[in-house]
């Protein structure tokens, strides 16, 4: 009796690190193997880079302009916002120099415009928006957040694979893969430490406490178009009854010459 | 006895490994050396649907009118202007389903189901199960057929896995609509779709391309929740409908008769550019009305439209011929300064009393013989019904006036003082409800007390309205 529980104790220990192995990493002490990538560029699931502009096919009335206000369906806002949202005035935040408050992590990649996407180093990602001259900035391994809060906050960004292309399985897609397969995975980008703001341009809030989790995948349509949609999760324990789960795609451009930044606006 | 529990040490601590890959998702910093985790791609299940964006096309309704957000070409703005709600109510469209390509943008959950193929053991297909709208996605690589094959509600697809995406290519649809106040797709519109779990989220990016009516792809995404209670269920499975369902809903209407609007008369659409300042050009759609270039070319067109509106409302007091000119105007519900109170229980969508309208607008203007007309748009986000409107002329001696919309048969309104008037609303003859409707002395606000009882459900209210625009 005792040999066999050792016995699967040992065999237990094969299994799992054959899983470890197929998830590219090995024992705690030894660090990833040497053919799985280190860095997040290198990992790189799929290709960001470049300038993106914002197809405004959805919620298109409260996006390219300004809603009315009171208007705050579709937002499972709970009572505490929904005061928060009737008391909204633009001019004070305009007098008060919080004109960026549309412009913040949780909402700001919903105002039309164009990103800008480029790696800074190794671990980070930036995007640039021109709407409201806004830089974030993702990083892999980026520490717990600290100081001050943000209008775009702290990001930490992974690249999330299936486990069949995984970089260093068999057949896996990243750069530290084999290859062979259709490189795609995407990005979970989480965020906090943001400054409060708005999700919705008439004044609708979320606080310093809310979460942003990310998705950022990238398709190719059978056209050519090559496209990035973003799916943004805000959890706001403060104003909303449960996430705000919103996706916001954008076509990609051949350069980045209709980039035009243009400076925060409180709008009316 | 010997004591073998240090074997099982090593296991513990390798079987904790991947724990560490799943940190780096959170965002933690546990494991910086691994930029990468691996993630599941399942998307059988039930999911339950969000709402967060499209609410008024998925869930409440659109208004006539609105194809905001559609790169529609000229075709498909016709097609789309010519359609009247009252198509829905013909015998001929009562049981119709939705094709592929608005099925999944329905207010209803949806169940994927995975078939395998009992021989090989492969995944052969998914099934997408949403009442009517039932649709099969082959996995097992069999071609599309022949171009001359018949089209179908759902269409033909097929899957492929593209890393954690199922891309699912659709032909062979039938002709419907975009949404459901009319824009139409063509039976030559292929949609590329891409199924994504995210978490216990669903993702599904959609590209359609019609080159009947788009004048390129549209791009839009649907997102759901992992429905992590399968008994729910509900609003799921077959949805019967046939023969023994159709009713005449249009009562006296001739056989066949297509209800429409013909070019140009558009005087219904005009109701949602008025109601949200969107001139016709941009309501529409087209492709350039979703790029940020179109931002400073809608504000101009709407400041153009303001004044044009403006400029036909006649100088107030021109038009009185009744009571207090002040009531004569436009005045929208302002929601946080009114209270809706009911003997029954309702949720809205965003979590607040679904008892109080999401929108509500007055028209009261004079008519001709000393009486006021009063039209009342009022939009519900705890329902499926869209906008309703009541609409009444009365004069303001207390007389009834006949009601059209609503439960209420008749209003008769009463001016008490220039700035008070009496409502008392009947069914059969008998008072249901009664409300004073009270003018500010600055003609800015009009606060409206109403009370009622329709059978065994009573309710109350104060709504506070304000002056729209003029």
């Amino acid at each position: 009796m005792i040999k066999r529980v050792a016995l699967l104790a040992i065999a237990s220990t094969l299994v799992s690190a054959a899983v470890a192995g197929a998830q590219g990493q090995r024992g705690v002490d030894q660090g990833p193997a040497p053919n799985v990538p280190r860095t997040l560029r290198a990992a790189a699931a799929i290709d960001l880079a470049g300038t993106w502009v914002s197809v405004v096919t959805e919620d298109w009335r409260w996006r390219m302009m300004t809603p009315p206000r009171y208007d705050y369906a579709a937002i499972p806002l709970n009572a505490y916002g929904r005061q928060v949202a009737d008391d909204w005035d633009p001019a004070a935040d305009a007098a008060a120099g919080l004109q960026c408050k549309v412009y913040g992590a949780a909402a700001g990649i919903r105002n039309p415009g164009r990103l800008n996407i480029s790696w800074v180093d190794g671990n980070a990602l930036q995007i640039q928006l021109d709407a409201g001259t806004q830089t974030r900035v993702l990083r892999h391994g980026a520490r717990p957040a600290a100081g001050e809060p943000t209008w775009q906050g702290q990001s930490s960004a992974v690249w999330e694979f299936p486990e069949s292309s995984a970089p260093g399985a068999s057949g896996g897609a990243g750069r530290g893969g084999r290859g062979g397969r259709v490189p795609t995975g995407m990005l979970k980008v989480v965020t906090t430490n943001m400054r409060a703001g708005y999700l919705r341009k008439n004044g609708v809030p979320y606080s310093e406490k809310a979460v942003l989790t990310e998705y950022f995948v990238r398709t190719t349509a059978p056209n050519g178009d090559t496209w990035l949609v973003v799916t943004s999760i805000v959890d706001d324990p403060m104003y909303l009854n449960e996430p705000f789960v919103t996706s916001t795609h954008f076509k990609k451009e051949p350069d980045n010459s209709k980039f035009a930044p243009t400076p925060c606006v409180a709008h009316k | 006895m010997k004591n073998y529990s240090w074997l099982l040490l090593p296991g513990l601590l390798a079987m904790g490994q991947p724990a560490l890959a799943q940190e780096a998702a959170n965002g933690a910093s546990a494991s910086a050396d691994v930029p990468f985790v691996t993630v599941g791609t399942d998307i059988d299940g039930y999911w339950t649907d969000l709402f967060h964006e499209d609410l008024w096309d998925r869930r409440s309704g659109l208004l006539v009118g609105d194809f905001t957000g559609l790169p529609l070409n000229d075709a498909g703005k016709l097609a789309a202007a010519s359609w009247d709600p009252g198509w829905f109510a013909i015998p001929e469209e009562q049981c119709r389903p939705h094709t592929g390509i608005y099925g999944l943008r329905g207010p209803t959950g949806l169940q994927i189901a995975k078939v395998v193929d009992p021989l090989t053991y492969q995944v052969q297909r998914f099934d997408i199960l949403l009442g009517l709208s039932e649709r099969t996605i082959w996995m097992d690589g069999r071609p599309h057929p022949p171009e001359y094959a018949p089209h179908t509600f759902a269409g033909f697809s097929t899957g492929v896995w593209e890393g954690n995406a199922l891309k699912v290519t659709t032909t062979h649809v039938k002709a419907g609509y975009l949404q459901r106040n009319g824009p139409p797709h063509s039976d030559q519109a292929i949609t590329t779709e891409w199924f994504i779990r995210q978490g216990d989220t669903l993702m599904l990016v959609a590209l359609i391309d019609d080159p009947g009516y788009l004048a390129e792809p549209l791009m839009r995404t649907t997102n759901w929740a992992l429905d992590k209670v399968e008994a729910r269920g509900g609003g799921r499975g077959q949805v019967d409908c046939g023969p023994f369902q159709v009713v005449d809903e249009r009562v006296g209407q001739p056989k066949h008769f297509v209800p429409h609007y013909l070019p140009g008369q558009y005087e219904t659409h005009k109701e949602f550019q008025t109601m949200f300042g969107i001139p016709q050009e941009a309501a529409f759609g087209g492709t350039e009305t979703l790029y940020p270039e179109y931002m400073p070319k809608l504000a101009e067109l709407q400041a153009a439209l303001l004044k044009r509106t403006t400029a036909a409302r006649p100088p107030a007091g021109r038009t009185a011929t009744v009571g207090r000119t002040d009531f004569l105007g436009e005045w929208q519900l302002n929601r946080s300064q009114s209270n809706f109170e009911v003997s029954w229980r309702r949720e809205g969508l965003d979590g607040r009393d679904g008892s109080a309208p999401e929108r509500r607008l007055m028209r009261i203007s004079s008519v001709e013989g000393g009486a006021v007309s009063f039209v009342i748009d009022t939009q519900i986000v705890a329902n499926d019904t869209g906008t309703f409107r009541v609409e009444y002329v009365a004069k303001p001696d207390g007389s009834d006036a006949p009601v059209k919309g609503g439960a209420i048969e008749t209003f008769a309104v009463k001016r008490v003082d220039p700035l008070t008037i009496e409502r008392t609303g009947k069914i059969k003859g008998a008072v249901v409800e009664t409300g004073t409707w009270t003018l500010s002395p600055d003609g800015k606000t009009l606060t409206v007390t109403t009370k009622g009882q329709i059978g065994d459900q009573a309710y109350s209210n104060l709504q506070q309205f304000e002056r729209a625009g003029n």
